[in-house]
């Protein structure tokens, strides 16, 4: 296992299971665990997303990286210096991405050097391409996700492209070849109402676990389309429901949602509890906080999504919340919501302009009747 | 790039034992496994039980000798 000793106890991994733990002073106690101290000062994220290209000739139409075929990607012992940094400021995680990581040859070299430095690496990928072969070199991955935004035609919807079959290839590869597998979702609103199909397709597929993606609003998905190609408020509000009967439905496989969504739990009596999915390891708004991201050029963002930055505008606006953020019983999980959906909107620090208590707030406000709790 | 503890912010330690499972795989957002949210409460107690057994397993003296050294995780799952 691997400790990282914290002010309140510590966050380990464990080596024979995917869970990462945090356990109090008097758990440790109880096994006699002692953990190295906290390291003075500022401490790490737990994950960093790390760009190792901005090349990738996919064109998706939605890329939030406006990644392009003559994109850069840095060399082999540029990439080993900064997972060394990481690895150096006590990270667990670190995640691949771009751009498309399949354009370099070195991937396995990068996946063996991230756990030499007892990083845990994983990593995003079209799959376009993919070979058998190619999927055998990568076993080093603690797990690799595949962009599957839907069935047939409604991968194309998501991404303008039709690779949907590509993507089920490369699955089947990875899977074949033993490596942790599972697929990226990103929820539309024309796509997410055949979100059970694409769910059911990944687990026979052999996907171990699928990740639900909000739709953000940067690079080339930043334009007024976005504002057709979101969810809908009314599927917003359903957004709960549905989750309950596609994780009862996909099992075995696990259902994951990104942190952007959180804020959909905020009207839902069941869900709306912060120190029950604090227990179950949920985050929210991790920008600035467990999370931050490397670009391709190595500058760091407090996520993927939001311009360079140490995060301590974020931390700030953790601290300081607005209405109805301020009052709502999980802004210590969600924090706000999406930062690059509001800035988006004009104000990076408003609240999430898409969660439905911050869409019931602002109409009452509207029409002067009293702000609902 | 670092995550400054804030006095104020909810720290995992405000509960006994935080148990986030799956490795995270995304390049751009921070994943969160929901199955538990759904599941009954005894469902909830059993996969709490079992994380912490597997903690208490790889606590074993013999392994803690090489807790604080980088490890070499074998790929999860």
């Amino acid at each position: 296992m691997r400790l990282r000793g914290e002010t309140w106890g510590a966050w380990i991994r464990l080596e024979h299971a995917p869970l990462l733990l945090a356990v109090d002073h008097a758990g440790l106690a109880s096994l006699a665990i002692t953990p190295p101290p906290p390291r003075p000062g500022p401490s790490a994220p737990l994950e960093v997303h790390v760009a190792v290209t901005s090349q990738c000739s996919a064109g998706c139409t939605g890329c939030y990286l406006d990644a392009t075929p003559g994109g850069h990607s840095p060399e082999k012992g540029e990439i080993v210096r900064r997972l060394e940094g990481l690895a150096d400021a006590g990270v667990f995680t670190v995640a691949f991405g771009g751009g498309e990581p399949l354009v370099r040859d070195d991937l396995p070299d990068l996946a063996r050097a991230a756990r030499g430095l007892g990083l845990l690496p994983v990593m995003t990928t079209s799959g376009l391409g993919l070979t058998a072969r190619r999927a055998t070199e990568l076993r080093d991955f603690a797990q690799i996700n595949v962009s599957y935004d839907g069935v047939g035609a409604d991968y194309a919807e998501v991404r303008g492209i039709d690779a949907a079959r590509h993507a089920e290839r490369a699955i089947e590869a990875l899977v074949a070849a033993g490596v942790r597998t599972g697929a990226n979702v990103v929820l539309t609103r024309a796509t997410m109402p055949r979100a059970a199909d694409t769910l059911e397709r990944a687990k026979a597929l052999g996907c171990v676990d699928a990740q639900l993606l909000r739709y953000k609003p940067r690079g080339r998905a930043a334009s007024l389309e976005y504002l057709s190609r979101r969810l809908s408020a009314d599927q917003v509000r359903r957004f709960p429901a549905l989750l309950r009967a596609w994780s009862a439905r996909a099992r075995p496989m696990s259902l994951r949602v990104d942190c952007s969504m959180i804020p959909w739990f905020s009207t839902d009596p069941s869900l709306a509890d912060a120190a029950r999915l604090t227990r179950l390891g949920i985050f929210g708004c991790e920008a600035g906080g467990h999370l931050a991201a490397l670009s391709v050029d190595g500058a760091t963002a407090p996520c993927s999504f939001l311009p360079p930055g140490d995060g301590d505008l974020h931390r700030a606006h953790a601290r300081a919340p607005r209405e109805p953020c301020a009052s709502c019983p999980i802004f210590a999980v969600c924090k706000g919501g999406c930062r690059a959906v509001s800035a988006f909107s004009g104000d990076p620090w408003a609240p999430d302009p898409e969660c439905p208590k911050v869409v019931a707030w602002r109409g009452a406000a509207a029409h002067g009747r009293p702000e609902p709790a | 790039m670092s995550a400054e503890r804030d006095s104020d912010r909810p720290e995992p330690g405000d509960v006994p034992l935080v148990v986030r499972s799956s490795a995270g795989a995304n390049c751009s957002s921070v994943g969160s496994v929901v199955d538990l949210l759904f599941a009954t409460a005894a469902v909830s107690t059993a996969v709490f039980a079992a994380a912490w057994a597997a903690l208490a397993r790889e606590a074993r003296p013999e392994d803690q000798d090489d807790a604080t050294q980088r490890d070499n995780n074998a790929p999860a799952g």
